[in-house]
């Protein structure tokens, strides 16, 4: 049998990419999204465990120029955001101090933030700290309904259903306001 | 074995480590019992069955280990609170221990119920019964004591032997710590000492005087 009859391993892979349909721009974009967000995630992790310093993000971000570079300095933003939650506050301020290094001289930004963040991190902390004491008031109640009591106890709250459930209600009535801050922060280190 | 009224207490006497337990009988509502320091499920060396027995002998008093309500354990150490993790699991009881030492309950599969700190324990069942709990570190991070005033009853776990300590070399010991812990301890009013461990002595120690004694003997050397 003659070469001829046998096609090469490079000659089906040209014949079946010569066969597959051109992609569309929003096609193209999403394969980029695909590629660089990652990058930009995997910074923003970095810098969130310290790996990276705050005063590093403007030239691990300028890395990447053009499209890419956008991607991933949009992805590296949005971690940062989702990681400003009042249940951590440490991380909060870290991401926050992180948007406001990528900011550079944004006018007022890192005043404008830490003001709004500092109000609803108090108000979380105060409604928070009423819930535990309510809750554990209420095991208290159950202790007391099976002859224990005393100032010696603390029930384990740990693994508390309806304080879970009251947490985690807290945590959504905190959103609206959050949503406020990170649109401020998203206007002033993605807007036009 | 019957002390007073509704204290009993259980002596380990068997060949390998285990911890003398007590019980507060049906001083929680319904009855139900308070165990302190419920010891080893079966004894590491000799798989001796430290929990079957302390059940048969609870048993004996005429008394039923499934109505224990509330286990105390004075720290996370195995020979005290192993079997309090089955006792958790098999009786529903709620288990107290200082928060100090769950780490050692969890890895034998057990959870705190209730963090005990400082201050007063109530048990009522009809009757009341005041107890205190003291934090006594020094054998452990989370050692607690609890005094009896109204019986000057002190069960001490695994800070005071006869004539003899806790251990200090274990992970979160303290000499200074446990030193400080039995001088507290000292200065309460104590005829009835129960002792974590029945070391050379069946670890109950009756009488003023000889309380005093023994306080007054460890301290001099510790
Ligand atoms: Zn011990």
């Amino acid at each position: 049998m003659g070469d001829e009859g046998i096609k090469s391993a490079l000659e089906i892979a040209m014949e079946r990419i010569s066969g597959l349909p051109e992609l569309t721009p929003e096609e193209i974009a999403e394969q980029k999204e695909k590629e660089f967000r990652p990058l930009g995630e995997a910074l923003a992790s970095k810098y969130m465990q310290g790996v990276i310093a705050e005063t590093e993000i403007p030239a691990e971000i300028a890395r990447h120029a053009g499209e890419p570079g956008e991607i991933v300095r949009r992805a590296f933003v949005a971690f940062l955001c989702r990681s400003v939650r009042p249940d951590d506050p440490g991380a909060a301020v870290r991401a926050l101090n992180g948007l406001c290094r990528l900011a550079g001289d944004a006018e007022g930004l890192r005043e404008k933030t830490t003001t709004a963040w500092s109000r609803i991190l108090d108000d979380f902390q105060k409604r928070k700290d009423k819930i535990l004491l309510e809750c554990e008031a209420t095991e208290m109640e159950k202790l007391g309904s099976l002859g224990i009591s005393g100032s010696a106890l603390r029930p384990n709250m740990a693994d508390n259903e309806s304080l879970k459930n009251e947490l985690d209600a807290l945590r959504r009535s905190c959103e609206p306001e959050l949503e406020k801050l990170r649109a401020v922060l998203l206007e002033s280190l993605l807007g036009g | 074995m019957k002390i007073f009224d509704n204290f009993y207490i259980y002596l380990w006497q068997g060949r390998d480590n285990n911890c003398n337990a007590c019980l507060l009988a049906g001083v929680l509502k319904g009855g139900r019992h308070l165990l302190v320091d419920p010891g080893h499920v079966r004894t590491p060396s000799y798989r001796e069955p430290g929990l079957e027995k302390l059940a048969r002998e609870i048993g004996r008093d005429g008394l039923d280990y499934s109505s224990v309500g509330l286990v105390i354990v004075t720290h996370g150490h195995p020979d005290h609170c192993e079997a309090a993790a089955v006792l958790q699991r098999e009786t529903g009881a709620l288990v107290a221990m200082h928060r100090a030492d769950e780490e050692m309950f969890q890895m034998l599969g057990g959870r705190a119920d209730i963090y005990l700190q400082e201050g007063t324990l109530e048990l009522a069942n009809g009757s009341k019964t005041g107890l205190e709990i003291f934090h006594s570190p020094g054998h452990s991070p989370g050692h607690v004591t609890i005094y009896w005033p109204s019986r000057k009853a002190l069960i001490a776990g695994d800070c005071i032997f006869y004539r003899s300590t806790g251990r200090t070399d274990l992970p979160g010991g303290s000499h200074q710590a446990l030193r400080d812990s039995i001088e507290r301890m000292s200065r309460l009013d104590v005829e009835c000492l129960l002792c974590g461990h029945p070391y050379g002595h069946p670890g109950f120690i009756r009488g003023r005087e000889e309380v005093r004694e023994n306080f007054e003997l460890i301290l001099s050397y510790l």
